[in-house]
């Protein structure tokens, strides 16, 4: 109980310092005060930053890294700027030393665009995808990312379609348009892969 | 104190109709049976087990959360076998057993009772228990079985061997604005399409909703009104061939008729009064045609209603009748006689 | 300063989530795993504790009048720390918290402690009050993750034990997928406020009566 009384004293003399503290301060005070503790985080801040921005760019980099080298290995990639494709699906290129190229592309799924990458080889050979950002529903479409449904893209040398519209690709369980989706974009990088040479 | 036992002192209404809510439910209960005999024709008996089982755990599960937050026990108003009917006439024939329970569950425990049971619940429980299973289940709950004989579901067992077949909704057809080929309009009307336990056959549907009305358990505005909204909006934007095919199809080929008939018409969740009830209606037949169209699912007949359900209280605000010997030109006198009053406080507070 | 009150307060009588109702968007929206559960309790108890104390430090300095621009402009530079530091040395939380993250400026716990405690109590008291409202917010973020991932996801502990897979409690084939929806988490949540409110208010009741 008594420390109880004692945390109301403490509350009590707070509250008399403060309001002594307070005689209406002017406006350059005002102004002073947010400057200065603006400047001070800023300040912080700008630390921070200088000491992680090379560990973020590093983990950037290193995802990009790891799926390309999911779709594709290869011992270096290189950036292509100058790819030409009328498809406006198609996001970047990528060109895998001594092995193909992988593309990124971005076609429309059930519920915006599917962010994926594509590896095809130097003969049109589809070597992985890999789905980096979706948001198809959970259960449905989201079954898109399991290796198990992807797997069956590997090794195909021709456009892929899905089984209802006459090709080989297995669509997911109520998820037609999602398969759809994904047979899009891997049929745009080949496009894009076998204009490169 | 014994003059008092002579006359039983009670609060109002002291009108007593001899319909009780308990009269009510058997009359839909017996609506709702032709449907389920064409269902057994089409589906097989396991549609008929379904039933049984739903029925049974919507029972338990209301009888026991009763008992075991001590209140009193409203087994007896057939209201939960209601639930459980209509939750398994919204779900694929072959749904596990074990899920229609859980649907049971959140609909009877989570969607009624905790919401303080029969007449307190704000949304359907059959209704609100079908989205939570279509979200926590979409794969069973979007296989379909082909209609027929040869293809009836096993009794026992997850049936993941059946031949499975599209509503004439999914996107292989109307969604994609194709109409379907091998299921002809008589088959859409008479439930020979696959589809849901209980929606399929809409004439069977009509049947237990004519019994309804002539019985006087229903009340007619919401239904046609509903139906009508979508057969309207279908007919002037059709997104197949033939206006006047595309729309029967739509008004037969899914889940409207028993929505229309059997759910928004649900006494607790809609709304009570005459002009309520027709923006009530239109609302749903809007939505379901929104959601056909533009949305992702095929079919929104669920939904639209979830969401009307939603906006029930708001609509009654609005639409509530005048009182009795008030006509329009008091009302406009007294809107106009309190803006002369706001007025002149103004402005005497400004002088 | 009173220890044993601030931490009972932070954990029962006036828990963040449970009674305060403070912070809904991220309980929401993350509390799908256990890891996410404890990424995000930890990332607000630290950003609370320093907000506090920096706050409580300057509560005569700052001018009635701006206070809520300085509180805001302190807790979003906490913010942005930990989201930067999570960025670069947690890639994988920074990755499944994503936007929840940097969301943490408007989260209401932060400025409402700022708000009501730290700008009136002595810097000690404010730290300390940081941690224990940091972590009760956890304790009710991390029992939304196991309830709600062992319902939709059937595992418990995913992205923290047994190698990052967690341990598998129910089969794949049988578990709601709704729960680890955002429908889930509204369920979760109200069902947890009923049933906290239910065994805290109980004896209250038997005293008065």
């Amino acid at each position: 109980m008594s420390t109880e009384v004692e945390t109301k004293v403490d509350e009590i003399v707070d509250e008399t310092k403060n309001t002594e503290g307070k005689k209406e301060p002017g406006m350059i005070r005002l102004v002073m005060v947010l400057a200065i503790i603006c400047f001070v985080m800023a300040f912080s801040l700008g630390m921070v930053n200088k000491i992680t921005a090379p560990a973020i760019a590093a983990n950037t980099e290193l995802k990009i890294q790891n799926s390309l080298k999911q779709v594709l290995p290869a011992d270096e990639y290189e950036l292509l700027e100058d790819f030409q494709s009328d498809n406006s699906i198609v996001t970047a290129v990528y060109a895998a030393l001594d092995q193909g190229y992988v593309v990124q592309v971005a076609p429309s799924g059930f519920s915006g665009a599917i962010d994926m990458m594509a590896g095809i080889s130097f003969d049109g050979t589809i070597t992985g995808i890999a789905i980096i950002n979706h948001a198809e529903t959970s259960g449905l479409g989201a079954n898109a990312t399991k290796p198990e449904w992807q797997a069956q893209f590997i090794g195909e040398q021709d456009d892929v379609l899905v089984t209802k519209d006459g090709g080989i690709i297995e669509s997911i369980t109520g998820s037609t348009i999602t398969s759809r989706a994904v047979c899009v974009g891997v049929n745009a990088a080949r496009a894009v892969a076998a204009s490169m040479e | 104190m014994s003059e008092q036992h002579k006359y039983s002192v009670a609060s109002s209404p002291h009108a007593v109709s001899p319909v009780g809510t308990r009269s009510l439910m058997v009359d839909v209960v017996i609506a709702l049976i032709p449907a389920l005999c064409m269902s057994v024709y089409f589906f097989g008996p396991r549609a008929l087990t379904t039933t049984l089982v739903s029925v049974l755990g919507c029972v338990f599960f209301e009888w026991a959360y009763q008992k075991a937050m001590k209140k009193p026990v409203t087994i007896g108003d057939y209201s939960a076998v209601i639930t459980g009917i209509l939750l398994v006439f919204v779900c694929p024939v072959t749904l596990p057993y074990w899920m229609i329970l859980i649907g049971d569950f959140f609909a009877i425990v989570l969607v009624k009772q905790l919401f303080g049971g029969l007449g307190t619940n704000f949304l359907n429980p059959a209704l609100a228990g079908r989205a939570f299973l279509m979200l926590s289940y979409p794969v069973p709950m979007t296989t379909w079985v082909k209609p027929g004989k040869e293809f009836w579901a096993s009794i026992v067992g997850d049936n993941v061997d059946v031949v499975t077949g599209a509503t004439i909704l999914a996107s292989d057809y109307m969604k994609s604005g194709i109409l379907p080929e091998d299921r002809s309009l008589w088959d859409a009307f008479i439930g020979n399409v696959g589809g849901c336990v209980g929606e399929t056959s809409a004439l069977m549907l009509l049947i237990g909703g004519l019994y309804l009305v002539f019985r006087g358990v229903m009340r007619k505005r919401i239904p046609v009104v509903y139906i009508l909204t979508v057969a309207v909006l279908t007919f002037i934007f059709p997104r197949g061939d033939g206006n006047l095919t595309w729309m029967l199809y739509e008004i037969f080929g899914g889940g409207l008729i028993i929505g229309a008939v059997f759910m928004a018409t649900d006494y607790v969740t809609s709304p009570n009064t005459p002009r309520g009830e027709i923006i009530y209606a239109i609302g749903c037949g809007v939505f379901t045609v929104f959601i056909r169209y533009f949305g992702g699912y095929p079919e929104g007949v669920s939904y639209a209603i979830l969401l009307m359900n939603v906006c029930v209280w708001i609509i009654d605000q609005y639409a509530m009748p005048p009182r009795y010997g008030v006509t329009k030109e008091m009302k406009n006198a007294a809107k106009a006689k309190a803006k002369a009053d706001k007025l002149a406080a103004k402005e005497g507070a400004g002088s | 300063m009173n220890v044993k009150k601030q931490f009972w307060e932070g954990l029962v009588t006036q828990n963040p989530v449970w009674v305060q109702l403070l912070g809904m968007c991220p309980i929401l929206a993350i509390t799908t795993t256990m890891f996410n559960g404890i990424g995000m309790g930890l990332s607000v108890m630290l950003i609370l504790t320093c907000a506090n104390v920096v706050i409580s430090l300057l509560r005569r300095i700052i001018p009635s009048k701006v206070r809520i621009a300085c509180y805001i402009v302190v807790i979003a530079s906490f913010v942005t720390i930990v989201d930067l530091v999570v960025k670069g040395f947690v890639p994988a939380l920074s990755e499944s918290l994503g936007l929840f993250i940097p969301l943490i400026v408007v989260n209401c716990i932060i400025l409402g402690r700022a708000e009501g405690f730290a700008s009136k109590n002595t810097v000690g008291a404010a730290a300390w009050d940081g941690i224990c409202q940091g972590f009760g917010n956890m304790v009710a973020l991390v029992a939304m993750c196991i309830a709600r991932e062992l319902l939709g996801a059937g595992t418990f502990g995913a992205g923290l034990l047994n190698g990052g897979e967690g341990y598998r409690i129910l089969s794949e084939d049988v578990v709601a997928l709704g729960m680890i929806l955002p429908v889930g988490g509204f369920l979760t949540l109200g069902i947890m406020i009923a049933m906290f409110q239910y065994f805290v208010n109980r004896p209250k009741k038997e005293e008065a009566n």
